[in-house]
């Protein structure tokens, strides 16, 4: 499967899942204890999924699938451990300042993510054909393709 | 219009003067940029002049309009740790809509000469009815949002300076007004670069003086897992359901901002754009630090016993502010509450204007022979109706402040975001999730917010709407794939692949 096959599956799978846990939270009156696994799936495959459809050709792979792997099982395991681990008590001790599965969603989804996806992209980017050169190549192309088609 | 309950009075010296000079250095760029502005391309892209921490800095002050300081606190303080998820998304968003959107549009804009992103809805498709379809959901939405701007816009200013609501709101619209018409995108770009830096450093601020109030972070958490330990539960008062589907629609409905993302075209060097994400994901995760700050810092002094409990959520800014911080800091950051109104708002003036002048003219086959004059009176009309609106009707305001997001998230992140990425769209997919979005939201939401329907726990219509506009896109588009290739322009193909 390509890469851009991988991403729309992504982006399809995690639609239906989000779709399901609205259909089964919705089938159940709000009750449904599958509902918000299913909008862990459909997180955790959209945004990743959407990540590796959008990316155009002129990117380096491994950078670009290591990134959406990677926001992935940071979705997945932070959301999965925010619904799995136990209730804290005030006599609990805090990480880093707070109770330790908010802790885990503020710096797991609100931190990790920045630190990582932003320096992956600038990695990943490569300028060719973006210099002035390069646009005016494009701009000739596209036109010569238009005459083509029209 | 019904005077709002509890009105919040900060005039004082330090705050009139602080608002005083944020209103002149707003003014001076304003006048300079009116002069530069002599053509449509540079009332509505900037020319494709600006520059990469520019349009950074612009994009997040667009993006966080007056919600981010006074009403996402507010919301923190009600609900607790479930709020954030409304903002937590901002450590992805940067580089999502980088990965997918900011190279093809750029592109596009170079040889396709686009201005809007319904042009390129219009270019992706090869179809006028496609991008008139994404103008309309555009100008219900804006004008919704520009409504509820105004009117938090004239709080502030009735505030600071004690003119009442009702000369509150038109003063601060005839401000935006002004240098949104004369100067347009150049204007909001550059008073946007001002305005966002205020946004940032009263952030950064506000989190520090919210820290110190409390002992610290791990003082503040004490202090609220003693009397309300739900509060800092990972969903705060929200089903787990109901907070992550905040994330979702949040997430992807960055994809769909066309106030953020029409940006793009106006990048002077599309080499930059590497480093987009890090400044945008950088300056928002600053900018929102007051967000997530003063919510808890105040909800730890109630729950200490230090104050009373505020009468109405809204008010944990300003009375942090007022007990809190230092008399500057609360000049500097009701400053950054206009700021951050005053970017969004511009805004979306721009890409409203942008869509009578230009989109919805080239949908019905109309010429327009002068678009920049027609851009400046389309901002003079759309400026009048949320004003209006704003001030007649505080029930249209709350409906249409509601549609706003879902709208561009259902009816945008299809046909835009993975149309552009993905060959096998149609236009008939497109047109179909257009319609899905646009008619779900304007029914489904009105029915939630008339109490007609009430929709289970977690469930969400914007939620709701994203999902069925997204697979209906993929469902038609793959009903019609027959007509995929015909739908898509060579040289639109060629900037997709690159």
């Amino acid at each position: 499967m390509t890469r851009r096959g991988a991403g729309l599956s992504g982006v399809v799978a995690g639609t239906l899942c989000a779709g399901g846990a609205y259909a089964t939270a919705w089938l159940s009156g709000g009750t449904s204890p599958a509902a918000p696994w299913l909008m862990v799936a459909g997180i955790a495959l959209t945004l990743p999924g959407t990540v590796l459809l959008g990316a155009g050709r002129s990117t380096r792979q491994p950078w670009l699938i290591g990134a959406a792997v990677v926001l992935a099982i940071v979705l997945a395991s932070v959301f999965g451990a925010a619904l799995f681990l136990p209730h804290e008590t005030p006599a609990d001790r805090l990480l880093l300042g707070l109770p330790r599965r908010l802790a885990l969603v503020v710096y797991g989804i609100g931190l990790v993510p920045a630190l990582i996806l932003p320096l992956a992209f600038a990695r990943d980017f490569r300028d060719d054909g973006l210099d002035p050169d390069g646009l005016k190549a494009l701009r000739d192309e596209c036109a010569r393709l238009r005459g083509e088609s029209s | 219009m019904r005077p709002p309950a509890g009105r919040i009075v900060v005039k004082t010296p330090e705050v009139v003067a602080a608002a005083i000079a944020y209103a002149l250095v707003c003014t001076v760029i304003a006048w300079w940029a009116s002069r530069r502005v002599t053509s449509a391309r540079e009332f509505f892209v900037a020319g494709k002049g600006v520059g990469v921490w520019t349009l950074a800095i612009a994009s997040m002050a667009s993006a966080l309009s007056g919600f981010a300081f006074i009403g996402g606190p507010g919301l923190v303080y009600a609900t607790g740790a479930g709020a954030l998820y409304i903002v937590l998304p901002a450590a992805i968003t940067g580089a999502l809509s980088a990965w997918v959107l900011a190279r093809r549009l750029r592109l596009l804009a170079e040889v396709r000469g686009l201005m809007t992103v319904p042009d390129a809805i219009g270019a992706r498709y090869r179809s006028p009815g496609a991008q008139g379809l994404a103008a309309v959901a555009i100008l219900i939405a804006i004008v919704g949002y520009m409504a509820t701007n105004f009117l938090a816009l004239g709080l502030v200013i009735d505030a600071i300076f004690g003119t009442g609501l009702t000369a509150g709101v038109v003063i601060g619209a005839a401000a935006i007004l002004a240098y949104s018409a004369a100067g347009g995108i150049v204007a909001g770009i550059y008073t946007d670069l001002f305005q966002g830096a205020v946004m940032a450093i009263a952030s950064l601020l506000v989190f520090i003086a919210a820290l110190q109030s409390g002992g610290g972070l791990g003082d503040i958490s004490r202090d609220i897992m003693q009397g309300d330990a739900a509060f800092l539960g990972p969903w705060g008062s929200f089903t787990p359901l109901a907070a992550m589907s905040l994330f979702f629609v949040f997430g992807l409905g960055v994809l769909g901002q066309p106030h953020v993302i029409h940006k793009y075209y106006m990048v002077r060097d599309p080499r930059s754009l590497r480093w987009y994400p890090l400044l945008m994901t950088a300056a928002m995760l600053v900018t929102l630090l007051l967000f997530f700050g003063v919510g808890i810092a105040m909800k730890a002094r109630v729950l200490a016993g230090d104050i009373p409990p505020l009468a109405r959520p809204d008010d944990a800014t300003p009375q942090f502010l007022l007990r809190y911080a230092s008399p500057l800091l609360a000049g500097v950051v009701f400053s950054g509450v206009a700021a951050a109104i005053m970017s969004t708002v511009n805004s979306f003036i721009s890409v409203g204007s942008a869509a009578v002048a230009r989109d919805i003219p080239r949908a019905r086959g109309w010429r327009v022979a002068n678009e920049l004059r027609v851009g400046r009176v389309s901002s003079v009309v759309l400026t009048v109706i949320a004003v209006l609106i704003a001030l007649r009707s505080n029930t249209l305001v709350a409906l249409l402040g509601v549609f706003g997001w879902s709208l561009f998230a259902s009816t945008l992140v299809p046909a835009l975001a993975i149309g552009l990425a993905w060959e096998g769209a149609t236009r008939s997919g497109a047109i179909a999730s257009i319609v899905t979005g646009l008619a779900l939201t304007l029914v489904l939401e009105s029915l939630v917010w008339g109490k007609v329907i009430a929709l289970p726990a977690g469930v969400s219509a914007a939620g709701l709407t994203v999902v069925a506009s997204i697979l209906v896109f993929l469902a038609v588009s793959w009903l019609t794939r027959s007509t995929a290739a015909r739908d898509l322009d060579p040289d639109v193909r060629l900037i997709m692949n690159l």
